[in-house]
């Protein structure tokens, strides 16, 4: 029996019935009584280094504007005009000084503060400038992602994300860079596709792939208050639950190659390989520009991921950093925007070239974690990339081969939503993350959390 | 071909507009490479040079469209259409940006 089916006992008991999935009137019920209270990721801090620098946040029908003002703070407004209601910013990112709305070209300071209003006389009753001004949200930092949140009686971000902090902090997340980011938009609600990150009773299903990398069935499973949770997977092994292979599979090869490990050692002895990886970026970390100093030697080799409460997931290695997020369409409980931020640890030069040892072998980069391979090196901000399932399906974009997986099956879970002939989920032990989580949906929905 | 010679050497990452006739263009110096683009938006008609350059990108400042200003390609906000790019070349300290006249 695994962790995570011994640890379930504890996670209440929560009908999932298809309601939650496609009934308009529970996508407002979620707009009032869960969006409007929870910690949302906004972005990343990257994308406001400056001052000036401002990005654009929309989880519809909301949409907020996160910029660093002039003085240096980070500011959250929501992204209307106080004149007439117009969407003030109509792009994504950047940095300006000052926004102007494209309607009547009221002026706001990139502080929010309202400083231009064109042909002021015409206004006989006055233009009370402070009232008038972009209205705020509570916004923090943390992580090198920053939160935002709409209920001034929430928690704090600290109090809200409670032990999780203390857990992912050893990653330096914030020191992390941008490599990629993508949003898919999904035939989905924006819980099904999370709903397919807290189980990996799946895996074996679609992600045929996972077997020569990770163990899957000894994984082990931490259920938070707040409705967070975290589930942590052996990596550098292959499933202890089929046939040990001979040979070292090419999956993990092509990291332990950069590690410097020759193949032919393991021959006959796979189920060694995850130790001798951990030894050996323990050596190496330095001389490969990473400090591993504060990682666990499990953590050099395993892959841990959190799903935060209620939409984001972080999936975290020493060297590679995922944010996936899920936000809901305006209208539509069967749509829902999917993004992808990969960030990545930039090699420490000073680090290397302090180390004595050295590893001519080694390039800057190291190939030492498992989704390093994308074409960007760190140094230029990547585009927004934006795009439809078909995208994923026709095989002419990709978020990596799981996520185009889970992508091509997610349609038909929300279509089967749908039938006559479906009641409620019947979920197992080890599909208790996806339980956890539906039960504080309730607590949120049912504003009862005793 | 029309040219437009400016001996005035650009820090990095600085960037300067010019006028020649009717014509406004935007010059600036990244990676220790110089560029040029048109100065204006393709949205609505404002001077870019007002705007701040991170990296290679330029947001105009009214509206927050966003134009590389090594391609002139428009990558996002109101905008949707590309700003003319010219190409520049470096002679005995002096930048020469082949206009279209």
């Amino acid at each position: 029996m695994s962790e995570a089916s011994k640890s379930s006992g504890s996670v209440p008991f929560t009908k999932i019935t298809a309601d939650r999935y496609i009934s308009p009137d529970y996508m407002l019920q979620e707009r009032e009584k869960l969006w409007a209270k929870t910690w949302l990721v906004a972005g990343v801090v990257q994308d406001v280094e400056e001052p000036g620098d401002f990005f654009v946040f929309d989880f519809e029908p909301e949409s907020v504007i996160v910029s660093r003002a002039e003085d240096g703070t980070i500011n959250a407004f929501y992204n209307v005009c106080q004149h007439r209601g117009a969407r003030l910013l109509l792009t994504n990112q950047g940095a300006m000084e000052t926004y102007t709305c494209p309607y009547h070209g009221w002026v706001y300071n990139n502080d929010g503060s309202l400083c231009k209003v064109p042909e002021e006389e015409k206004f006989s009753r006055g233009v009370p400038k402070e009232a008038l001004s972009l209205q705020p949200l509570r916004v923090d930092v943390w992580g090198g992602m920053v939160w935002v949140c709409m209920d001034q009686d929430a928690p704090t971000l600290q109090e809200y994300l409670g032990p999780v902090i203390e857990m992912i902090e050893p990653f330096r997340p914030e020191d992390m860079r941008l490599v990629e980011d993508q949003t898919c938009r999904l035939e989905c609600n924006w819980k099904a596709v999370f709903d397919n990150f807290g189980e990996l009773y799946h895996v074996e299903h679609i992600h045929p792939q996972h077997e020569l990398i990770f163990d899957c069935p000894t994984s082990t499973a931490e259920y938070f208050n707040g409705g967070h949770t975290r589930v942590l997977i052996d990596g550098f092994t292959v499933n202890s639950r089929l046939p040990i292979p001979d040979e070292v599979p090419p999956t993990q090869w092509a990291q332990m190659k950069t590690l410097g490990m020759e193949r032919d050692n393991y021959k006959g002895r796979v189920l060694d390989v995850r130790r001798d990886v951990q030894l050996r970026k323990r050596e190496l970390g330095p001389s490969l520009g990473y400090n591993y100093d504060r990682l666990s030697d499990n953590q050099l080799s395993d892959i841990v991921q959190y799903n935060i409460f209620p939409n984001t997931i972080l999936v975290l290695q020493p060297e590679e950093f995922w944010i996936l997020r899920s936000r809901p369409h305006a209208t539509d409980p069967n749509k829902c925007y999917w993004d992808k931020f990969a960030l990545r640890m930039l090699p420490d030069v000073q680090l290397q070239e302090n180390t004595k040892i050295k590893f001519p072998a080694l390039q800057n980069r190291a190939n030492v974690s498992f989704n390093l391979d994308q074409d960007s090196d760190g140094t230029a901000r990547p585009e927004h990339d934006e795009f439809d399932q078909e995208a994923i399906i026709a095989g002419e974009k990709t978020m990596t081969i799981t996520l185009d997986q889970d992508i091509h099956l997610i349609r038909d879970v929300q279509k089967g939503m749908h039938s006559r002939g479906f009641k409620e989920a019947w979920l197992n032990d080890d599909e208790a993350r996806v339980q956890h989580y539906h039960s504080w949906i309730d607590k949120y929905i049912n504003q009862q959390f005793n | 071909m029309p040219e437009i010679r400016v001996s005035q050497l650009l820090k990095e990452g600085e960037s300067i507009a010019l006028k020649e006739d009717d014509q406004h263009i935007l010059l600036c110096r990244i990676g220790g490479k110089y560029h040029a683009v048109s100065n204006i938006c393709s949205h609505a008609r404002v001077l870019l040079s007002k705007g701040r350059l991170r990296g290679t990108t330029i947001t105009c400042p009214l509206h927050g469209a966003r134009f590389d200003v090594t391609s002139g390609k428009c990558l996002g906000g109101p905008a949707f259409q590309d700003i003319a790019s010219y190409s520049v070349s470096n002679e005995d300290n002096e930048i020469i940006i082949a206009t279209e006249g």
